[in-house]
């Protein structure tokens, strides 16, 4: 039942998600297959990158949004004394608004990437394997990897948004762009300081280059996790933070 | 079982410097309509949060239903209807709230939802947002009386209600709940209203409760007491609560032994000017302080 009422609250998001990165996917398709024209693969793999890369901006918006739903929205518009007065404990709100945000996150995320999948066969249907670091690496690698990605990438922006909510009493897509931005000021910062030093990307962006060995990062699993278990972090922060705090 | 539905014992709950709840000592009985009265800011909100698990006591004992609310909030909740914010989920209509809360209670009663929908004269496919404050606060009730809970907590039940509407919930409250031999604890401070209903009344303020008890032994234990003439030192008499001196006369409230009390002041050469009944408000004046000369009352029973 608890569901029933997060669906109510994040349908309307996620049809307009679902209508963003289709069109999205279709205009940018539109603009590359003119590029690149239909038989006159120049490089599949940057078409995929090329065309993956702009999905980054709805996927963040989806997940800011997400975040938002959920008891984080009830404490801030006071009817958090009515649904923690509900048979359940702090946890079961928390888990279950997390499992259903990244339910409806992962299904966005698997249909753009099937979507761009057989667009790009479709443009490359003959080009064979990819070639990445001296190996070959079939499509459906490339595919799996960029549902990671996105699905960590969407991950962190919702924990995120989701634990500033839960902190702030609504007003987390707020907080969480601020924490976002003085991110990548942070990473620029030291980017120009300490050229040696890089500090994680939360994009896609990063693990695609990483795996086209057009930068850094050999070790993309640990990376993933690393990121994963970060994003993991958020809901068990904000569970721990409901469980101290008294409902107002 | 414990005949107690609700016990506490030296319950405190601090902010900071404020003590919003300090050394609560109460006993609901089982069964009861217990009126909770205290003034704004007395403490009544913040202790329906901590028996209910809503906030975390900062120290001593409380059983709700025999259980601790520390440890067993879950199950407290399954068999107690809470009203206190009386903010529900503003897109939800009444039937979507009547949808949503049936999942969590296993003896929830779609008969009683829509009897007290009609009684109450609730627009159930209105969202509620949309309705006013005392259609809201309906709304609120109905849930809480339809979930078939052993305890009913109500913090200001009545509160930005018409007197119309305030009768219908009274009404529904006592015939359809209290009757069946469930708890009925509701917090108030319109006085008239309680009094109507509650056969226990526990007083606090400053977040102790001054003073608890049947309605009833109150009311035939509670007296003013106005005497003219010489008057004995009568610091020591346990039982009054307030002391008035006016213009040749000193008016005392007692909590108890008045017949007793004119006595013994007869004896030592003053004279009685009338002995008369208190009322709930006024018994409530004078315990929460608003007589001249205030000493601390102790509970009833």
């Amino acid at each position: 039942m608890y569901l029933w009422k997060y669906w109510r609250e994040s349908r309307i998001t996620f049809a307009v998600g679902v209508a963003l990165v289709g069109l999205l996917l279709w205009a940018v398709l539109k603009i590359h297959m003119g590029a690149f024209g239909p038989g006159q693969p120049d490089d599949p793999s940057q078409l995929y990158l090329l065309i993956a890369t702009p999905l980054t901006l709805p996927l963040g918006f989806l997940a800011l949004r997400y975040g938002s739903f959920g008891v984080g929205s009830d404490l801030g518009r006071g009817s958090g004394s009515f649904l923690f007065s509900r048979p359940r404990s702090r946890a079961f709100f928390v888990w279950n608004d997390w499992s259903f945000g990244m339910a409806q996150l992962l299904l966005i995320v698997v249909a753009a990437n099937l979507v761009l999948r057989l667009a790009v066969y479709r443009i490359a249907a003959d080009s064979g394997p990819i070639l990445l670091n001296g190996g070959p690496v079939s499509m459906f690698s490339i595919f799996l990897l960029h549902c990671a990605a996105g699905l960590v990438l969407a991950g962190l922006i919702f924990g995120l948004t989701y634990f500033s909510s839960v902190l702030a009493r609504g007003h987390g897509a707020m907080i969480a762009i601020g924490v976002l931005v003085a991110y990548s000021i942070a990473k620029s910062v030291v980017k120009h300081y300490w050229v040696d030093i890089n500090l994680p990307d939360v994009s896609l962006i990063e693990f695609s280059r990483s795996r086209f060995g057009i930068g850094f990062a050999d070790h993309l699993g640990l990376e993933i996790a690393l990121r994963a278990a970060v994003a993991l972090a958020f809901p068990v922060a904000a569970q721990m933070l409901l469980q101290q705090r008294d409902v107002e | 079982m414990n005949d107690l539905a609700i016990e506490t014992h030296a319950l405190h709950k601090h902010y900071g410097d404020i003590r919003a709840v300090d050394g609560l000592e109460m006993h609901v009985p089982r069964g009861a309509v217990y009126g909770f009265l205290g003034r704004n800011g007395a403490g009544k909100t913040t202790t329906i949060r901590v028996l209910t698990g809503l906030a975390s006591a900062s120290s001593g004992d409380m059983r709700v239903l025999g259980l601790d609310p520390r440890t067993d909030s879950v199950e407290i909740l399954q068999r107690t209807g809470l009203v206190i914010d009386k903010m529900l989920i503003p897109s939800m209509t009444g039937n979507d709230l009547v949808r949503f809360n049936r999942g969590f209670f296993p003896r929830w009663s779609d008969s009683h939802a829509q009897r007290y929908a009609e009684v109450l004269e609730l627009d159930m496919k209105r969202k509620f947002k949309k309705l006013s404050t005392g259609n809201r606060t309906k709304l609120c009730l109905l849930l809480a009386l339809s979930q078939g809970a052993e305890l009913i907590m109500l913090d200001e039940p009545t509160s930005g209600l018409d007197p119309v509407v305030t009768d219908q919930l009274l009404r529904v409250m006592v015939e359809d709940f209290a009757n069946e031999g469930r708890t009925l604890f509701l917090s108030s401070h319109h006085l008239s209203e309680v009094e109507r209903i509650a056969e226990w009344v526990g007083i606090i303020d400053h977040g102790k409760l001054l003073l608890e008890g049947r309605l009833e032994d109150m009311r035939a234990n509670f007296r003013r007491v106005r005497v003219v003439g010489d008057m004995p030192p009568l610091a020591e008499w346990p039982s009054i609560v307030s002391t008035n001196t006016g213009e040749g006369t000193t008016e005392f409230v007692l909590r108890s032994d008045a017949d007793a009390f004119t006595a013994q002041i007869v004896s030592q050469g003053a004279t009685v000017l009338d002995v008369t009944p208190l009322n709930l408000s006024e018994i409530f004046l004078e315990v929460v302080g608003k007589g001249k000369t205030h000493v601390s009352v102790e509970v009833l029973a």
